[in-house]
């Protein structure tokens, strides 16, 4: 069965629903969904006091386990934490903390998304259609390590600290991202279609960021060469397949690579494209 | 170089990849990158031998039946380096880690 949540009631201040993940709904009708305890600021409520929740045969297997929420979430917070497996879509914007910790599956976004989307995310995958707040894939304040695996896909702008202390894993940002990009990074990579912010990969180890403009480099990173990135055409097929607008130039293009941080392990690397667009 | 007879260069076209020099930091590994030759660690590398207008390396090795072989292959390849626009060329046998032979490339052009 297909979960439908569609949001009748506008929460005041944000909704704690980390309770929506195919974990938890597997297998619950309409009443126990709608049962379900959600925080509302410091209250506990019931799901149904702000969704109405119904349920649909699947048309094929894939759409099994499959949640769809509908409306304006951007005022709901932590949807798909720690989920393993499944699906949802959001058919609207969602508020912070967006699949943060999961560990497989897939989300689709098909608004904006607020701060700290897939934040230390284990595995699975995060599409997001429009923009995403700050610290994607990043590590919580206090933690050393930020996503350790799977795939953040933004369609649109990113804000600061995208994939602060990364791990592993894949960070695509189709628009701009925001200052700090791939701060404190220990491996991993963070490719951005557009433009970046300022001080870019400070005190990476490791991992690589890869972006299609020009953009300002720490005196902390020294440059080694121009050349053709053979692992960068696998990851921009694998981006293109996934809907973002790949260029051709950017798959036979020539990169300027810069090593670095060199405050730091310095066996990060720095690829800007020779010829931005 | 592939005319000579007794001599190839065994790797794929050719040429080396990834160029690799014995040794390295970690006790079981017997041979890593050489860095002081990869052009993409040149600003991380204290040891690079890479001047800035030099954009990539490449190696050829070459397997020989004799030593006449070898050298003849050698000769040849600096001559067609040359008329390619090679800007440096050097050999090396790492201060005679990788075999008992070191052929001077300045003996064979004389």
């Amino acid at each position: 069965m297909t979960q439908h949540l569609t949001l009748h009631t506008q929460p005041n201040v944000p909704l704690e629903a980390e309770v929506i993940t195919p974990d938890h709904l597997a297998g619950l009708n309409e009443a126990q969904i709608a049962d379900l305890p959600v925080m509302h600021g410091n209250q506990t409520v019931k799901i149904g006091g702000f969704f109405r929740v119904t349920l649909s045969p699947t048309r094929s297997i894939n759409e099994e386990g499959v949640i769809v929420l509908e409306g304006d979430l951007s005022r709901v917070k932590r949807i798909g934490e720690g989920m393993t497996h499944g699906r949802i879509t959001i058919k609207g914007n969602v508020g912070m903390h967006l699949g943060v910790g999961m560990s497989g599956g897939e989300i689709l976004v098909e608004g904006d998304a607020g701060d700290w989307v897939g934040a230390e995310m284990k595995g699975g995958r995060i599409i997001v259609k429009g923009d995403v707040g700050h610290f994607a894939g990043s590590a919580y304040r206090g933690s050393r390590k930020g996503m350790l695996s799977g795939e953040i896909v933004v369609h649109g702008d990113a804000g600061s600290e995208v994939g602060y202390g990364m791990r592993r894993g894949l960070i695509a940002i189709g628009g701009d991202s925001g200052d700090f990009t791939g701060v404190n990074m220990l491996a991993g990579t963070i490719i951005v279609l557009g433009a970046m912010g300022e001080r870019n990969g400070a005190g990476m180890r490791r991992g690589s960021i890869v972006s299609m403009r020009s953009s300002r480099i720490l005196p902390t990173f020294s440059f080694d060469c121009v050349y053709h990135p053979t692992f960068l055409r696998l990851y921009l097929h694998h981006l293109r397949a996934l809907g973002l607008p790949i260029d051709d130039a950017f798959i036979i293009g020539r990169y300027r690579r810069w090593s670095g941080d060199m405050v730091d392990l310095g066996r990060g690397e720095i690829l800007l494209l020779d010829a931005p667009i | 170089m592939r005319e000579v007879r007794g001599a190839i260069m065994p790797f794929p076209g050719g040429i080396v990849r990834s160029g690799s020099k014995t040794g390295s930091k970690y006790k079981t590994l017997f041979a890593s990158t050489n860095d002081a030759y990869c052009p993409t660690l040149r600003g991380f590398s204290p040891n690079t031998q890479l001047p800035p207008e030099v954009g990539c390396v490449l190696e050829i090795v070459i397997d020989g039946l004799d030593l006449p072989a070898v050298e003849e292959a050698m000769r040849r390849g600096m001559h067609a380096a040359a008329e390619a626009g090679a800007l440096f060329i050097t050999a090396g046998n790492y201060g005679g880690k990788l075999g008992q032979y070191q052929i001077r490339l300045h003996g064979l052009l004389s």
